[in-house]
């Protein structure tokens, strides 16, 4: 079996990732800092400081351990959408300002899609050998 | 994170117990708080630095959440409508530690903080749990009128009037004499709906603490 790039921390974890989580073949879609190689366009919340929620539970440690994908461009740019409204230009300070469009492969890690929700989010927790989402590449503008 | 020039206050005189969440992405970003008195509060994330994410915590009361849930209002309209006049701004440590908590009155909110005009409620986006409040909200008949929410008004807009330190003191002491005189029957009174007895009663109490006679 593979391991994950963040095994470190998903070993301490119960139940991360869960049963569910498969490896996919399928395009995926992120929002992105203008600069490709920012590091907040490849690490997962959980390091980003300080967390806006008490960590009571694996399960949410372990989402936070997952990076944050759209199955389409469509519906990331309407869930963005609708975080600028609410934020207003904060959004493009926290959330990205472009839209890159990744492939993800058996090889690169496991994704919740037995657990998309409604705007088309899903969660992907990397293998260590995978590509890391090397291969982003830039779609469109938020 | 900039510094925010506004009073400091060590301490709430109520005690804020989370409802839910309203919009979530990576954490909350809305959410509904309560306290003891029944007070409804929501607390809109703003800003954050490697230490702290920053929190606007504003009351709302059923006619706003009735025009916001109608999409008369905006988010943005209901921070800025919010019948205290003010905000409270607090940052938060991961450890979930209430520091550095000010109040902020709505004209000095920075604008950056303030969700866009066009922050309107929106069904699909917001959480499930939105659609028990907006279920609540239009359940609960107890304001019925402009008239009697209007009375609702707890305290008018204080810190503009009193913009040096000493003064702000002063009226912070006043803000707190007052609640204190009038929460502990004003919320049974709305029970039953707000008498003009009652209104006028809570109206010669704000000209004394006011000295305004």
């Amino acid at each position: 079996m593979s391991e994950f790039l963040y095994g470190d921390n998903i070993n301490q974890l119960s139940n991360c990732p869960p049963e569910c989580y498969a490896e996919v073949n399928v395009l995926a879609y992120r929002w992105i800092f203008d600069n490709i190689s920012d590091e907040r366009n490849f690490v997962p919340r959980y390091f980003s400081r300080p967390p806006k929620y008490n960590w009571k539970n694996d399960e949410e440690k372990c989402k936070d351990l997952a990076i944050s994908l759209f199955d389409s461009c469509n519906n990331a740019k309407s869930r963005f959408n609708f975080f600028f409204k609410t934020m207003n230009n904060k959004a493009y300070q926290f959330l990205g300002t472009k839209i890159a469009e990744c492939f993800l492969s058996h090889k690169d890690g496991v994704a919740d899609i037995c657990d998309k929700d409604k705007f088309g989010h899903f969660n992907f927790h990397p293998y260590k050998n995978g590509n890391r989402l090397q291969n982003l590449k830039i779609v469109d503008e938020l | 994170m900039n510094d925010i020039n506004a009073v400091k206050i060590n301490h709430f005189d109520f005690t804020l117990s989370k409802k839910d969440d309203l919009i979530f992405h990576e954490g909350p970003i809305l959410t509904h708080f309560t306290n003891e008195y029944g007070w409804d509060f929501f607390m809109y994330w703003c800003d954050n630095d490697a230490e702290f994410n920053r929190w606007l915590l504003f009351r709302i009361d059923n006619l706003l959440l009735k025009d916001f849930f109608l999409r008369k209002k905006s988010l943005r309209q209901l921070i800025l409508n919010n019948r205290q006049g003010f905000v409270y701004l607090i940052d938060i440590n991961e450890n979930i530690e209430y520091t550095n908590k000010k109040i902020l009155s709505i004209n000095e909110i920075p604008i950056d903080y303030l969700p866009s005009i066009n922050s309107f409620f929106d069904e699909f986006h917001y959480e499930e749990y939105a659609k028990i409040l907006r279920k609540e909200t239009f359940k609960n008949q107890s304001v019925t009128n402009q008239k009697e929410a209007d009375n609702l008004i707890i305290l008018p807009p204080i810190i503009e009037k009193y913009n040096n330190k000493k003064t702000i003191k002063c009226s912070l002491n006043i803000q707190e004499i007052y609640f204190n005189q009038i929460k502990s029957n004003f919320w049974n009174s709305t029970k039953n709906r707000l008498t003009d007895n009652y209104y006028s009663n809570s109206l010669n109490t704000l000209k004394n603490v006011y000295d305004l006679n």
